[in-house]
């Protein structure tokens, strides 16, 4: 097992879909960091200026007001009116773009998306590219146990995952700190690391469990256009159709316990109808709102993946190799 | 091993359904022995049942009944200790087009626990020395059945499977190939090559088996194969060839023109023929025993069974 998964973990290192995802993950590291720009940048001399007239108008308007109020208050000394009006701080006028903070956890949030994908993709066409120039045949020969085959297959697709999810979170959280700093903002508040680290390292359960998924569906199917077929079909009728024909079977779908694991519950509403008793013939209904758990949302997860690893081993232990 | 041959086989049968469920069987009730030591050719026309006998030995393909011992371990629950010991290269040499022969091979050796000198070894023993790190999909098909032969010799084996070895090479690549068989045999390994290059095989085959239509129809030494079937037919030059041929035809032979010549069948012995022949006056220039290859015995058998 163990030589089998040095040999597979030296493969997927070697192959040029490896690389050709982690460059992918690398620009859209790259385009979070410079959609951030208007963040982190330091604010025009024009915008300055507007902010400043903005304030100066309001603090006219708002003396204005204060004499009105007066005024009233002088002749109908009975009105209980508070007329101590004050224009905010001239900083709130100026929108100086989000903290890095913000940014940062924002940018590792939308990251999950991405990083589960390319593993998908990666642990797909690692074992569809293995059928598909017939070399599991001699591979066969040295492994000869297909339960091992499966196995370091997937250990090597699941391992080599991790450190491409890290490298472009880090390329990530570097390119924003960057950013931040060549612009003067401050990047080192207290407490930014914390829920990053803990959101990366849920992303890094998910990023694995999408390698999982990508290889047992690949044992499954055995080509990639089938696997493709096989999402396609998954999104279109469980992801999409499902919660709107379905609203009740919401938690079934991948993208709900996602959601629930990454950021620890999603939400989602039922409409539900009970007999109105002024008007029996005219139900009574109203949104019922239900929460998917982060605990329940990775069960679902490890389940899924679970069953479609399971269902490539039993296809690939069964299935003469030609 | 003692008397254990290094491949044994009995009743093996596979049938391939289709998904309009038409049934081929491709191997049917095949009962093989190959001796351990030397070279044993595995014969038969296209569509015969071999390479799915060698996919059925390397446990590629599930057989639907029989037995089969590979170097002594019964299948299917000895396949990996037998394997361990075993080299294989069936039908076409497939490795990962990207890489390099020499990563190809790399990533077998890492999974079968072989040193990286090993590989050069190889590499340099099949003649790939200087192209090893071009990548696979550059190599000619002969240098792609070098690496794969390279490859069945990573790990010593005492059994080595070629699937039709020699095709694609040139014909120094095909002298190379059968001096390797060969060499392999010598050092007391068992070679097995299925092959439709009969003349190439019988140049070092020891034994052989011959299968049509998913079944054995001979086996034994290729010598002995050969003289059962030698002796019998005689080619005769004569300036009178009615005369000769009526008079051998007098005697119960068979006997037919091809060419300039006369060819007896059923005669016991050239001697036999020649006798006759003096005995009316006739001279022979030129009196020759037929001894059929092993491509003339195969397709006697084939044709027998085909008829």
């Amino acid at each position: 097992m163990t030589r089998a998964l040095r040999a597979e973990l030296r493969r997927i290192r070697l192959r040029t879909v490896t690389w050709l995802m982690l460059g992918l993950l690398l620009v859209v590291a790259a385009g979070f960091v410079a959609t951030s720009w208007d963040d982190a940048r330091p604010r025009t001399a024009a915008e300055l200026a507007a902010a400043h007239e903005a304030y100066e108008d309001d603090v006219r308007t708002i003396a204005d007001m204060v004499v009105q109020c007066r005024a009233l208050r002088e002749k109908n000394p009975d009105f209980d009116l508070d007329c101590d009006l004050k224009a905010n701080p001239e900083s709130s006028y100026l929108w100086s773009g989000r903290s890095f903070a913000d940014v940062l956890a924002s940018a590792v949030d939308g990251l999950a998306a991405p990083l589960a994908g390319a593993a998908l993709v990666v642990a797909v066409s690692f074992v569809t590219a293995e059928f598909g120039a017939r070399t599991i045949a001699p591979w066969l020969v040295v492994v000869p146990r297909r339960t091992r085959v499966v196995l370091s297959k997937t250990s090597a697709a699941a391992i080599a995952s991790v450190p491409g999810a890290v490298v472009t979170v880090a390329v990530t959280a570097l390119g924003l700190m960057a950013l931040y700093a060549a612009c003067g903002r401050s990047v080192g508040a207290a407490g930014v690391w914390g829920p990053v680290v803990g959101t990366v390292g849920r992303e890094l359960v998910l990023v694995v469990l999408a390698a999982v998924v990508g290889t047992g569906l690949a044992f499954a199917l055995r080509h990639a256009t089938a696997v493709l077929g096989v999402l396609v079909w998954w999104v279109i009728a469980v992801e999409v159709t499902l919660p709107v024909v379905l609203p009740g079977w919401v938690p079934v779908t991948v993208a709900t316990n996602a959601s629930a694991w990454l950021t620890g519950r999603a939400t989602y509403t039922v409409e539900q109808c009970t007999p109105d008793p002024a008007q029996p013939t005219t139900p009574w209904c109203q949104d019922v709102e239900h929460v998917v758990g982060g605990g329940q949302g990775l069960m679902a997860l490890v389940v899924l993946a679970v069953v479609v690893a399971l269902a490539g081993v039993l296809v690939f232990k069964r299935r003469d190799v030609t | 091993m003692g008397d254990e041959p290094a491949i044994w086989t009995r009743g093996l049968r596979k049938t391939y359904r289709s998904f309009t469920m038409r049934e081929v069987v491709a191997v049917q009730g095949l009962d093989l022995r190959v001796p351990a030591g030397g070279v044993h050719a595995f014969l038969g026309p296209n569509g015969a049942g071999k390479t799915t006998t060698i996919r059925m030995l390397l446990g590629m393909v599930r057989p639907d009944a029989g037995e089969i011992r590979l170097l002594g371990h019964a299948l299917p629950q000895g396949l990996e200790p037998a394997l361990r010991h075993v080299g294989a290269v069936v039908e076409q040499p497939t490795f990962y087009p990207h890489f390099s022969g020499r990563e190809n091979l790399m990533l077998l050796a890492v999974a079968a626990g072989v040193p990286a000198s090993k590989v050069d070894a190889v590499l340099d023993q099949v003649g790939l020395a200087g192209r090893g790190r071009d990548r696979f999909r550059k190599y000619s098909l002969g240098m792609r059945q070098r690496l794969a032969i390279a490859a069945t010799l990573l790990r010593d084996p005492q059994l080595v499977i070629l699937d039709e070895p020699t095709n694609g090479l040139d014909p120094a690549g095909i002298h190379d190939v059968r001096e390797l068989m060969r060499s392999l045999a010598d050092q007391g390994r068992t070679v097995l090559v299925s092959s439709h290059a009969l003349a190439e095989v019988e140049q070092v085959a020891d034994t052989v088996s011959i299968v049509v239509r998913g079944a054995l129809v001979a086996e034994g030494r290729v010598a002995d194969l050969l003289g059962e079937r030698s002796g019998t037919t005689v080619r005769v030059r004569v300036d009178e060839t009615d005369d000769a041929a009526a008079v051998l035809r007098r005697t119960g032979w068979t006997v037919r023109d091809d060419a300039n010549h006369l060819v007896v069948d059923g005669a016991p012995s050239a001697a036999e023929v020649n006798r006759s022949l003096v005995a009316s006056g006739i001279y022979a220039h030129e009196l020759s025993l037929v001894r059929p290859d092993l491509e003339a015995v195969f397709l006697d058998l084939t044709r027998e069974v085909a008829s």
